[in-house]
């Protein structure tokens, strides 16, 4: 298509364009853009700058007591919440590993045990051999509303970082955490639910499929002898295999039953999660959690398992990853309440 | 002349009260009608009581504005828009909306699907423009104006970043303005793929820019300026695609025979206002608007200095006759 050639000279000067290409297996990285050296603004105020998180020292001045920073095998990892006055923490648990230390607000530090695990939230509570903590004071965040102010305290007096609540509470549909969980190995076709299996509408070229001889109008009936019945079970099947792994695949094509043998690939960075990257490093573990508050504060992955407040300073939920270039998730309170007697119980202990 | 809704600057002049009765924008009286507080305009807040008067207007302007943000797919391509007219005028990024005449899905934060069609576009500053097609009344936003921005004024984007998904509505970024030219805006609203064509607002709920493209930094995303939509909104509804040395001028479709001395036809394009007007291979064009034609090239001047649209007596001589045969004037195809 000419017209995008030609503008590819006028977007290398101000950046990448922000439209994308539609379904997950399909689109390939297009990475026509230039680093720009533009930044700043004349003297403008930005919502990172210091001088900004000064306003919000109030805000915070009562959850950084409630607020832990967790140190794995000496390096940092997480920050933490204090939900029970005898050593409760509550973080992000694919953070942690080796040696857990938290460091209290008072500079105190204390070696961590896990007691619990959810896997779904990616949250972990950590039991302290403590008296007599600050718990913190939960608010279901669905008092406030989009728009509202959030901080991210941390061990200072100013907040580690601040942002506004960019979309309520909500629930992640089963087919969305399918599409976004996906991360094992790559086959490399894009396609649409059939009457029977899964038709293959693209073959990417140069892909594991294709290298395999998978056509266009293929019909994916069975992996490794498993039924496919549609796109869902494929990408989930497709996710608990690993770049470099064989599956058998029986394919329809015409009126002929075959099968082909395809050595799946890694899968290649698309054009979206590109984009994703530019603007500082993402949580490894950042997709599938069932219920989010997104909100546009930018943190490093290292400071997610902490306390999300509102302009009251009470908790609103916890920072369970940064996800994207333009958000952070976190857990809602109302949700983390439902989770906290497991967690301590051991009902939900670790594996 | 088609019909569109006038979108011509207001006067300033106007007392603000005043100007939202005239629009009818009885939603729109409560912000604007109270005096602006100061807070909104500071160079950085100085207490939580400053952060509450920001708050609540951002959550007002928000729970404003989102409904008329809309993600939108052509083809393979998702990205978003944002309605400016009752009618369903939707403006977008120009590479969003591409070539005009494509049709286009609408899709409202609650997850209804509208039918739409692409309509012109600059390339070279990215703006565009789809109308819904579909009938009905849509909830619109009103344009602002972009060159009486400030840096440092805080802004809200909306879109849908990486496309629509179902169950999220347009979702939120505050930032401020780090730079403003004629032919952009740069703030620190992230944005990301699928976020191009949304609205940028200023916070009287006003758009001011539509997100174009990023770079590697957190302070780098690209708006291109409201007031260009403005100003070329003719040429956005006539489905005109300029900017960029691509331009759809004056067109009319034929071929010309090389060889010879005088305007002969060599080739009618298919669909094209020549074929149309029933203009044949080997008719020789003698006279445009009455006015002797002596080669191909005065009459290639000729059409460049009449407008789409325009009718043009043509006289021509096929074999022995002389005809009279009346052209109208069309635009260049966009795809060459």
């Amino acid at each position: 298509m000419s017209c995008r050639a030609n503008s590819r000279s006028f977007w290398t000067v101000y950046g990448l364009p922000l439209v994308i290409s539609g379904a997950l297996l399909s689109s390939p990285l297009t990475a026509y853009g230039q680093r720009t050296r533009r930044d700043g603004g004349e003297g403008v105020v930005t919502r990172s700058s210091k001088d900004f998180l000064k306003a919000f020292r109030e805000v915070v001045a009562k959850s950084v007591r409630s607020t832990v920073r967790i140190r794995c095998d000496d390096e940092l990892a997480a920050f933490g919440v204090i939900v029970g006055a005898d050593g409760w923490v509550l973080t992000k648990a694919s953070e942690l590993k080796g040696k857990i230390v938290c460091e209290l607000h008072d500079g105190k530090e204390l070696v961590a045990k896990i007691t619990g695990v959810s896997e779904a939230y990616d949250l972990a509570m950590l039991k302290l051999d403590a008296k007599a903590l600050s718990p913190v004071e939960w608010r279901d965040s669905k008092e406030d509303a989009v728009g509202s102010w959030v901080a991210t305290p941390g061990m200072n007096e100013a907040p580690v970082a601040v942002g506004v609540i960019s979309v309520a509470a909500r629930g992640i549909s089963g087919s969305e955490l399918a599409r976004r969980g996906a991360s094992g190995g790559f086959l490399g076709v894009r396609v649409e639910a059939a009457k029977v299996g899964v038709k293959i509408v693209q073959v990417i070229s140069g892909r594991a499929a294709a290298r395999a001889g998978f056509e266009e109008d293929d019909v994916i009936l069975a992996i490794d002898d498993k039924k496919i019945a549609n796109p869902e079970a494929l990408f989930k099947m497709l996710g608990k295999t690993k770049p470099g792994e064989r599956i058998r695949v029986r394919l329809k094509r015409g009126e002929e039953e075959i099968e082909l043998s395809a050595r799946l690939g890694g899968r290649p960075l698309e054009r979206g999660e590109f984009q994703n990257q530019l603007g500082g490093k993402l949580s490894d573990h950042r997709t599938g959690f069932p219920m989010v508050l997104q909100h546009d504060t930018v943190l490093r992955p290292v400071d997610c398992g902490g306390p999300l407040v509102d302009l009251d300073g009470k908790v609103i939920g916890i920072n369970i990853a940064r996800s994207g270039r333009t958000e952070t998730l976190a857990i809602p309170a109302e949700t983390i309440k439902t989770l906290l007697d497991d967690l301590k119980s051991g009902k939900l202990a670790p594996k | 002349m088609r019909n569109h809704p006038r979108l011509s600057l207001t006067p300033s002049s106007l007392p603000r009260i005043a100007l939202a009765l005239l629009l009818g924008m009885a939603v729109l009286t409560p912000l604007l009608a109270e005096t602006r507080p100061p807070a909104l305009d500071k160079a950085v807040p100085e207490n939580i009581q400053d952060l509450r008067v920001i708050q609540e207007r951002v959550k007002k302007v928000t729970a404003k504005v989102s409904s008329a943000t809309v993600g939108i797919r052509i083809g393979d391509a998702a990205g978003s828009g944002v309605i400016v007219s009752k009618d369903g005028y939707v403006l977008t990024a120009g590479h969003v909306s591409g070539k005009p005449d494509r049709s286009a899905t609408i899709i409202m934060p609650d997850g209804k699907r509208l039918k739409g069609k692409t309509l012109g576009s600059n390339v070279g500053i990215d703006s565009g423009l789809i109308r819904i097609t579909d009938k009905g009344e849509w909830p619109f936003v009103e344009m602002g104006e972009a060159s009486k921005l400030k840096t440092g004024a805080w802004c809200l984007a909306l879109g849908h970043p990486e496309g629509y998904r179902p169950g999220r509505p347009p979702v939120l970024r505050l930032g401020r303005v780090l730079e403003r030219k004629d032919k952009l805006l740069r703030t620190d609203c992230a944005l990301v793929g699928g976020d191009s064509g949304g609205p940028l607002f200023d916070l009287d709920g006003k758009i001011i820019g539509i997100h174009s493209r990023i770079g590697d930094r957190l302070t780098i995303n690209i708006h291109v300026p409201i007031d260009t939509y403005r100003a070329t909104w003719d040429r956005l509804v006539d489905g005109e695609v300029w900017g960029d040395g691509r331009k759809r001028g004056p067109y009319i479709g034929v071929e010309f025979d090389e060889e010879s001395t005088e305007c002969k036809i060599a080739k009618v394009e298919k669909d094209s206002p020549a074929e149309k007007a029933g203009l044949r291979a080997n008719d020789v064009v003698l006279s445009f608007d009455k006015k002797k034609v002596e080669d191909f090239a005065d009459f290639l001047a000729s059409i460049k200095k009449r407008k789409p649209g325009d009718e043009v007596p043509l006289q021509v001589r096929r074999g022995a006759e002389i005809l009279e045969i009346k052209v109208v004037v069309g635009r260049h195809p966009a795809n060459r």
